[in-house]
């Protein structure tokens, strides 16, 4: 116990430099600083005594703004269009705009593949460099209506275009948009989650654009969620050239690629969970991989662990972080370590005392999750009472915490839950509300960096700062940083 | 012709036309179901090669799984596990298996008897799912490592190698084996590898859905040839689909199995629209071929057929001709001989007697140089010589100067004759003209009413002049024509009554002849019913310009040369 006790003192060190340090995340640009900064922080700085103490921990990463990344990465992208019948007309115009806007940025290093399917799916453009724009625009202006949706099939031959360039050091991406559900092949949420988590393992991610009232959110969301991918809800179809800009800003402004987390926890430590993100618990080790880390972006692993045989007074070593990671401008690898340790007390009120504001933020806003999946699928089996008061409790209990932590973050999340349990009670639980609900639940659980700004048409009479993303709100809660 | 030599003939005709055209349609038939079993031969080859690429494919992908766990047996198993478990995409699930100790991994419980699982943490909550799924397999229920056990259960196909499962365990070859499970309708595919040397099973849930699409692009072909393919999975529901599918998924029209690689699944081909088809195109093309092929034999022989029927016609009506115009021949001949021996023999003394002997004589051979005059242009017109020497005449004069011939004949018969006649010159050939006009009398004189009629005969015989044509009438009050025999009457060799049996005699030719020697000369003769019985012959004349002129000339103060002559 001791020897590996005194291995990890170093780390102590650090970690008391971790909680002092101001921290100017989330939309601050990081002037004057390009390195990737890792964090370790937990809910609480203190734990409570006793055999086995539950320790929720925070793996924040945070990426410098897109303003100060010199060299935009190398993308490997593929465009899964669909052509069935119901995109007719203005929608799969739109859509050729945007997919048209989305050449005109790519640089000739980078690789483009254009694949539209409807019963079948057919790859219009392989893999290619963009060196003859010309032959591509043309391509993407030929795309003709055809009349089923073959999901699957797009997604596979995107992904077989994509695959052709994998060794690339490039940010590897296919962006599917869909007006539809899907009716050839493998079409279930379920198949989606296996085929996301698959591309996602091969470092492709898939981000999903849904068009209109009648495409399965479910799906999409499913697909883009374990692949790392980004998804959106377009709701009227003169938005859609905006959400291809907008992805395609986010794809140019990744900052680091293939960042693999590893969390080593020492003896007397047991990781039993990785909260928020697929990953792998292997031995005394918890394994993350992440795709891409976005510029100006916070992107934070949750996890769970209980510190055996705690006793007051001692320091004891939690875990330690290190990160690899390729930088996607300068297609370098780096490594960052940090380690945590916390004082283990035996007085309770002292626990509360040393509480993380965001930390409790990230988890309850993450839990929070869970419970508006919950509502959906109470709705979905006709319970809509049931799926009401299921998110009037979600947003009580984000209420209560905020009040505790006086986090008017938290507050906030409570009262948009609530607002939608409102809309919910009184027009039911329609396509929309469920679409914008579904998408913007996964976007906070895969943490999207760019929320499109979606009118909420649930509650139409809500003030427009509403809609301000909750990290702007919430900085100056977050603990300081120092370095 | 009779209706049983019709009835023959067609027969005859249609029969065989009919036995050629069903035969070659059958034919037909079995060479548009060759085309297609052609095209479905192709077609299934051409789902066999796909099947057999894809099959291919699949290896590809899966094989190297099994090396890679075979290469894995190290120190610290389960964190390499874990490891490779989240790094390889085709992974979604490993797992270490013994026959005695069960699941090493993910495992259940804490277990610390076996190296290289000492750390055990709590399975997540897709492999808690993942042991469920395979709690048969795992628990020892099933039976796994035994070839076919699992396709006799009729849900899993073992496909463990054949040649690496004839080798026993000792000869230091691993064992291993594909299983395809069914759990909740879906279908999952474990790998497993049996090391030699301990007896730990090293397994992979391969992920399903990704294989499929990581495989999808393999499922093509170079040439579709305008067939649309599928791969359809064991459910019947289609995966993926490829080629001309003319329209929305249906149903495939041909499946060949994917084979081993992935057990009742198949290649489901959607052949080619009939509309395109090559057996479709031939069949039709050959169909519209034999029909005219029937078409023409039937209509040949139908022409035949009446081409015979009309010489049969023709042949008996010269032979009824021929004995008709011998009968004519012969009458007046019988009693010009009979009249001339009588006086000859000198027996007849009183002189008014011989006066009408002889007047009979002339009567009669006057009748016989009419018949011969009629047979003989008859003979003309039917071999085209006949000349005429047109001249001008007055029509009133000639046919005067005509009936004065016959006007004792007609007396005798007691016949009156009127005539309604005025000067009217004309350009015509007076000898055809006067042998229709003859014609036309002695028609009306022999075929005077019936006696059941109980009239008089009367012959009217009258000039109308129109601007341009000249109409001679010839009525008479006798018995008429019947509707139905109206144009007939102008056909060669017809008579209104059957020949030998009527009570007048005559050759069936009078009426032809007048009509052709009228219209050889622009004009007709047209059949009308009078009113009250009888018929009217109308022989037309097309007047000369220079005649119009002068008959308007004369014919300002018309002048009625009626002359009534009385029995």
């Amino acid at each position: 116990m001791m020897p590996c006790f005194s291995a990890l003192l170093p780390y102590l060190f650090q970690v008391s430099l971790v909680f002092g340090g101001a921290a100017c995340f989330g939309y601050m640009p990081n002037s004057g600083n390009d390195d990737l900064v890792l964090r370790v922080e937990s809910e609480y700085e203190k734990v409570l005594e006793g055999p086995r103490s539950k320790v929720f921990i925070k793996v924040a990463l945070d990426a410098p703004a897109t303003a100060t990344i010199r060299q935009r990465p190398d993308v490997n992208l593929a465009l899964v269009l669909d052509r069935s019948g119901s995109m007719k007309g203005r929608k799969l115009r739109e859509a050729k705009q945007g997919a048209v806007q989305a050449v005109y940025r790519l640089n000739p290093s980078d690789v483009f593949a254009l694949v539209a399917y409807e019963s079948t799916a057919q790859t219009l453009v392989p893999a290619t460099r963009l060196d003859d724009m010309n032959s591509v625009l043309q391509a993407i202006e030929g795309i003709q209506i055809g009349q089923s949706t073959a999901i699957f099939a797009g997604v596979s031959l995107g992904a077989a275009e994509v695959r052709k360039n994998i060794g690339m050091s490039a940010v590897h991406r296919i962006v599917l948009l869909s007006d539809g559900i899907a009716n050839v092949g493998p079409s279930s949420p379920e198949d989606m989650v296996r085929l996301g988590v698959a591309l996602g393992k091969e470092g492709i991610s898939v981000s999903t654009v849904g068009i209109g009232d009648d495409y399965n959110e479910d799906v999409m969301t499913a697909l883009s969620q374990t692949s790392e991918g980004n998804t959106y809800y377009v709701k009227n179809v003169e938005e859609l050239v905006g959400i291809f800009s907008r992805e395609l800003g986010d794809v140019l402004s990744v900052y680091a690629r293939d960042i693999s987390v590893r969390v080593l926890f020492p003896k007397g430590v047991r990781p039993l969970s990785i909260v928020n993100h697929k990953g792998t618990i292997a031995g005394n080790e918890a394994l993350v991989a992440i795709n891409q880390l976005y510029g100006g972006q916070e992107k934070f692993l949750l996890f769970e662990c209980e510190v055996l045989n705690a006793t007051a007074g001692e320091r004891r070593s939690i875990a330690e972080a290190r990160v690899s990671y390729t930088h996607a401008g300068t297609k370098r690898s780096h490594h960052l370590t940090n380690s945590l340790a916390i004082r283990v007390t035996s007085s309770q009120n002292a626990v509360l005392a040393s509480a993380n504001t965001a930390v409790i933020r990230d988890n309850a806003v993450f839990q929070n999750t869970y419970v508006v999946d919950q509502a959906i699928q109470l709705a979905d089996e006709g319970k809509e009472a049931q799926a009401v008061d299921e998110l009037i409790k979600g947003s009580k209990a984000l209420e209560q915490l905020g009040k505790i932590n006086k986090d008017p973050a938290l507050l906030k999340k409570s009262k948009e839950m609530e607002s939608y349990a409102q809309s919910i009670e009184q027009r039911g639980m329609d396509k929309r509300t469920r679409k914008e609900l579904r998408t913007t639940n996964v976007q906070e659980k895969t943490q999207q960096k760019i929320l499109p700004k979606l009118p909420r048409s649930s509650v139409p009479d809500q003030p427009e700062k509403k809609d301000l993303p909750k990290k702007q709100q919430t900085q100056n809660q977050t603990p300081e940083r120092k370095k | 012709m009779s209706k049983k030599s019709w009835l023959m003939y067609m027969t005859m005709l249609l029969g065989p036309a009919l036995a050629i055209g069903i035969g070659a349609l059958v034919l037909l038939d079995r060479e548009a179901d060759r085309w297609g079993d052609q095209l479905r031969r192709d077609a299934a080859f051409r789902a066999g090669v796909m099947a057999e690429d894809l099959s291919a494919a699949l290896a590809v992908q899966r094989e190297p799984l099994l090396d890679h766990l075979r290469g894995l047996a190290g120190a610290d198993l389960g964190s390499e596990l874990a490891r490779w478990e989240a790094r390889e995409p085709l992974v979604r699930n490993l797992f270490v298996w013994q026959r005695n100790s069960g699941l090493l991994y993910p495992a259940p419980e804490p277990s610390t008897k076996t190296p290289g699982f000492a750390d055990w943490r709590p399975a997540s909550r897709e492999q808690q799912r993942f042991m469920q799924r395979y709690d048969s397999l795992f628990s020892g229920i099933r039976d796994w490592d035994v070839v076919g056990g699992g396709e006799s259960q009729g849900q899993t196909g073992a496909s463990l190698l054949p040649s690496q499962n004839l080798k026993s365990l000792d000869d230091g070859q691993d064992r291993r084996g594909w299983k395809f499970w069914y759990w909740e309708d879906r279908p999952y595919l474990l790998g497993w590898i049996q090391l030699p040397h301990n007896d730990l099973v090293l397994g992979v849930e391969v992920e399903f859905v990704y294989l499929l699409s990581r495989v999808l692009p393999a499922f093509k072909s170079s040439d579709y040839a305008g067939h649309g393919f599928a791969l359809v999975d064991a459910s019947g529901q289609i995966v993926h689909a490829v080629g001309n599918l003319g329209g929305d998924v249906a149903k495939p029209d041909v499946f060949v199995p994917v084979g081993e690689q992935l057990p009742n699944w198949q290649v489901g081909v959607f052949l080619e629209p009939t509309g395109s088809q090559p057996g479709r195109a031939f069949f039709w093309t050959a169909l519209v071929v034999v029909l005219l092929l029937v078409g023409a034999t039937v209509t040949g022989g139908l022409a035949l057929i009446r081409q015979t029927q009309r010489g049969m016609l023709e042949t008996r009506q010269k032979s009824n001709f021929v004995s008709n115009v011998s009968h004519e021949l012969r009458s007046p001949l019988t009693t010009i001989r009979m009249y001339t021996e009588m006086l000859a023999e000198g027996r007849v003394t009183k002189e008014a007697r011989r006066r009408h002997y002889l007047e009979v004589v002339v009567d009669e051979s006057r009748r016989l140089s009419r018949l011969v005059d009629n047979v003989l242009t008859f003979s003309r017109l039917e071999r085209g010589k006949q000349r005429y020497q047109t001249h001008r005449v007055d029509i009133a004069e000639t046919l005067e100067r005509q009936l004065d011939t016959q006007l004792p004949r007609l007396d005798q018969a007691g016949i009156p004759v009127a005539f309604h006649l005025e000067p009217c010159w004309v350009r015509v050939d007076v000898d055809a003209l006067e042998q229709v006009f003859l014609n036309l009398i002695d028609n009306a004189a022999k075929y005077g009413p019936l006696p059941e009629q109980e009239r008089q005969n009367r012959i009217d015989i009258r000039l109308k002049k129109d601007r341009d044509r000249l109409e001679i009438w010839v009525e008479d009050r006798g018995r008429g024509i019947d509707p139905g025999n109206r144009e007939k009457i102008f056909e060669n060799y017809f008579r209104g009554d059957e020949a030998l049996t009527a009570d007048q005699s005559g050759s069936g030719i009078g009426l032809s002849v007048a009509r052709a020697l009228m219209r050889a000369m622009g004009g007709d003769v047209r059949y009308e019913s009078r009113a009250d019985g009888g018929s009217r012959f109308i022989m037309v004349l097309a007047l000369a310009s220079e005649d119009i002129d002068r008959a308007e000339a004369g014919n300002a103060t018309p002048v009625d040369l009626e002359k009534e002559r009385a029995p």
